[in-house]
């Protein structure tokens, strides 16, 4: 069904069509999934979240706007439900690994050490995964998804200067845990230039 | 200037780690599958017939994927230590009597 905009397939959809929800899904799997890993952190809860937002697209079609975008709806579900899944799977010890870097995080990192790091995404993952849960929300929608500042206020219904907030606060907990501060940015910034 | 290559090295990273993540081959069917099931389930506790345990308040199946399909589960920790301690608590009773 390729010559079908989304909202043609949700309105065939509210008819009970699965053949628009399989290409709902294939439009938009990639975006829901990789925006469920980024905030939980876990490949199979991302699987898992995949499934049921696309089940409840399925079960509440009846309820969806066809006139306006689907895919601040697809964020929308994909935050409420990372957001719960993360609440109920909150982990109350670390493995003695993560503690370790944990207490290490910061100062002890020399400044070469940046530059000369090629698994880069592996500590941004780490350096994610231990932000406050509503700042690592408007992360992932900002730096993955590119979103503006309108757009997650209007997805997480919550005024804009709260989205600034939690972005400029979970900002600059990433640059202190991934040691992008002061001296050794500029160091990183002119090697790289 | 400095702010941007920090947000661009926080935006390319973050991209270049979910970047190496597929969602599951088999996910697609699985997801028609349970949609086409709730098309003539209306009833939680019909689903709960089929063995589909559902939240009733939230009108939605529960638990996630991995509990539904049992032959997709990876290990079973508590089945496992249950399946241990069967084993070592004999013998320890026998070392003590």
């Amino acid at each position: 069904m390729p010559g079908f905009c989304d909202q043609d397939l949700v309105l065939q959809m509210q008819q009970g069509n699965l053949e628009a929800l399989g290409e709902l899904y294939d439009r938009h799997r990639q975006v829901v999934y990789r925006t469920a890993l980024a905030v939980t952190g876990d490949g199979e809860a991302a699987n898992d979240l995949l499934q049921e937002v696309f089940l409840r697209l399925y079960r509440f079609a009846g309820r969806i706007d066809s006139q306006r975008p689907l895919e601040p709806w697809l964020y929308r579900m994909t935050a409420n439900l990372a957001y719960t899944w993360v609440r109920q799977n909150h982990r109350w010890f670390k493995p003695l690994e993560d503690l370790v870097e944990w207490f290490s995080v910061g100062d002890e990192n020399p400044p070469h050490a940046i530059v000369e790091r090629r698994d880069d995404w592996r500590e941004v993952q780490k350096a994610v995964s231990r932000l406050p849960l509503s700042h690592r929300i408007v992360v992932v929608l900002y730096y993955l998804n590119d979103l503006s500042l309108q757009e997650i206020s209007d997805i997480l219904d919550v005024p804009v200067g709260t989205v600034k907030s939690r972005l400029h606060y979970g900002r600059k907990m990433l640059k202190k845990s991934l040691g992008l501060d002061k001296e050794l940015v500029a160091d990183f910034y002119y090697e790289a230039t | 200037m400095m702010g941007d290559f920090i947000d661009e090295y926080i935006r390319h990273n973050i991209k270049s780690w979910v970047s190496r993540h597929q969602p599951s081959a088999s996910l697609r069917g699985r997801l028609l599958l349970l949609a086409a099931s709730r098309d003539h389930i209306d009833n939680p506790d019909d689903l709960n017939a089929y063995g589909l345990p559902c939240d009733k308040k939230i009108n939605c199946i529960r638990p996630l994927a991995t509990n539904r399909f049992p032959a997709e589960r990876m290990v079973e920790p508590v089945a496992q230590a249950r399946l241990w301690l069967l084993h070592i608590y004999p013998s320890f009773l026998r070392m003590v009597t």
